[in-house]
């Protein structure tokens, strides 16, 4: 009788024990599957972004291959139009078509070289100086090296007291500033103004480059940014560049801990701001101006 | 006579375009140029020309959209025949369109004799 009490007894006790396992199991099943749903979104979410990721690549692959084939179409043909047909060219011709071909070749070799460039920047392998910089000579150097080209563009440099100097990379910045400026000359009408500020902002100095030329659309001011992105329409069919200047001075504005963007309304001209942080701070947080 | 036929060279690039034009001239066509899809729609309904040498990539009305358009623009504009020259692979391109009839393809970058050669075999398969 006894011993069937005690059977009964670690029956109950037994059957208590295999409920709360059940309890546990079931909660531990719950937790883990709710784990797996999150993991699973997580890396649902990977994929997407991988696969946004590889188009972003196979676009910027075709587009790079097709910002190349377009010079050595002219370069070929031409070349072999010269050689095909020189005795019915004049003299004026073969000098123009010589010409085109030298351009041509030129444009060929600034399109590999800035898509190396912002290649080796966006690797974060570009290689950063640190000296005193005056912007304000920076812009003026810029602006007299552009004058050569278009000389039709009126250019205003005015740097508040304070904005001029900034701890940075020479070249890097001139890059910045002949890549804006550039920009702005070549869509700048003839007889227009192009106006350079800068001004000093807590720790920051900050820059604009603002024009009168055709402006950019809002839904364009994020895309121009982009490699070879051009806004296709009459404004830009009679310019040419690599498409790659405007990445190529967001790359390097951002890997100096800048930030850089546009403003302005279609027909009223475009405003290019970028501010970048006038001495770097270490490791430390200790102001470094690298003396 | 190469003369008598009409040419028109729809080509965004100035470069490009002056290379095809003087090419063609050279050649003994007859040759017109365009910079944009509206123009050469205009041009191809005003002066139906022998043949269109075409870009894809233009502003605006694009190359696809200008083989659409003159292939539904009435009978005259639907004969035209047109000579895609891009630097697109063929296979992303109108050809495989098969609504859109008597359309070539010809990739760039070219040699000046090859696109010669396929200007002059459409318009030799066309007289005939």
């Amino acid at each position: 009788m006894l011993e069937r009490q005690q059977l009964a007894a670690q029956n109950v006790l037994l059957m208590k024990r295999l409920r709360d396992w059940n309890v546990e199991l079931e909660k531990t099943v719950h937790e883990k599957t709710a784990e797996l749903k999150t993991k699973n979104m997580i890396l649902l979410d990977v994929v997407e972004k991988l696969k946004v990721l590889n188009e972003l690549k196979s676009r910027f692959v075709a587009n790079a291959s097709h910002e190349l084939q377009t010079p050595m179409t002219s370069i070929l043909g031409f070349s072999s139009m010269l050689l095909d047909y020189w005795d019915k060219l004049d003299h004026a011709q073969i000098l123009r078509f010589l010409g085109i071909i030298r351009d041509e070749a030129q444009r060929l070799s600034r399109s590999s070289r800035d898509l190396l460039d912002l290649s080796r920047i966006q690797d974060g392998k570009m290689q950063m100086e640190r000296k005193k910089v005056n912007l304000k000579e920076v812009t003026e150097q810029v602006a007299e090296s552009l004058k050569v080209v278009k000389d039709t563009v009126d250019v205003k440099i005015h740097f508040e007291k304070g904005s001029e100097e900034i701890w940075t990379d020479p070249d890097k910045i001139t890059q910045v500033f002949t890549n804006l400026m550039g920009n702005a000359f070549k869509y700048s009408p003839d007889h227009t103004r192009l106006t350079v500020t800068g001004k000093s902002r807590k720790g920051l100095s900050v820059v604009s480059v603002v024009d009168q030329g055709p402006g950019i659309p809002p839904d364009k001011r994020e895309k121009i940014f982009e490699p070879f992105y051009r806004i296709h329409d009459d404004v830009g069919k009679n310019v040419r560049g690599t498409g790659l200047g405007l990445p190529i001075a967001k790359a390097i504005v951002e890997a100096m801990g800048g930030v850089i963007r546009v403003e302005g309304q279609p027909g009223k001209g475009s405003s290019f701001m970028f501010a970048l942080p006038k001495e770097t701070k270490d490791e430390n947080g200790k102001e470094d101006t690298g003396r | 006579m190469r003369t008598e036929k009409k040419i028109l060279v729809v080509e965004d690039d100035p470069h490009i375009n002056e290379l095809i034009f003087n090419l063609l001239t050279t050649r003994g066509y007859s040759v017109a140029s365009a910079v944009t899809g509206e123009e050469a729609v205009e041009y191809v309904k005003s002066k139906t020309p022998d043949l269109v040498v075409l870009d894809l990539l233009l502003p605006k009305l694009d190359g696809w959209d200008v083989c659409k358009v003159l292939r539904g623009a009435g009978a005259k504009t639907a004969k035209v025949p047109i000579l895609i020259v891009s630097v697109l692979s063929r296979f992303d391109s109108v050809i495989e369109d098969p609504e859109l009839t008597n359309v070539s393809f010809f990739s760039k970058p070219f040699e000046s004799a090859d696109l010669v050669k396929e200007v002059d075999r459409i318009l030799d398969e066309s007289r005939q």
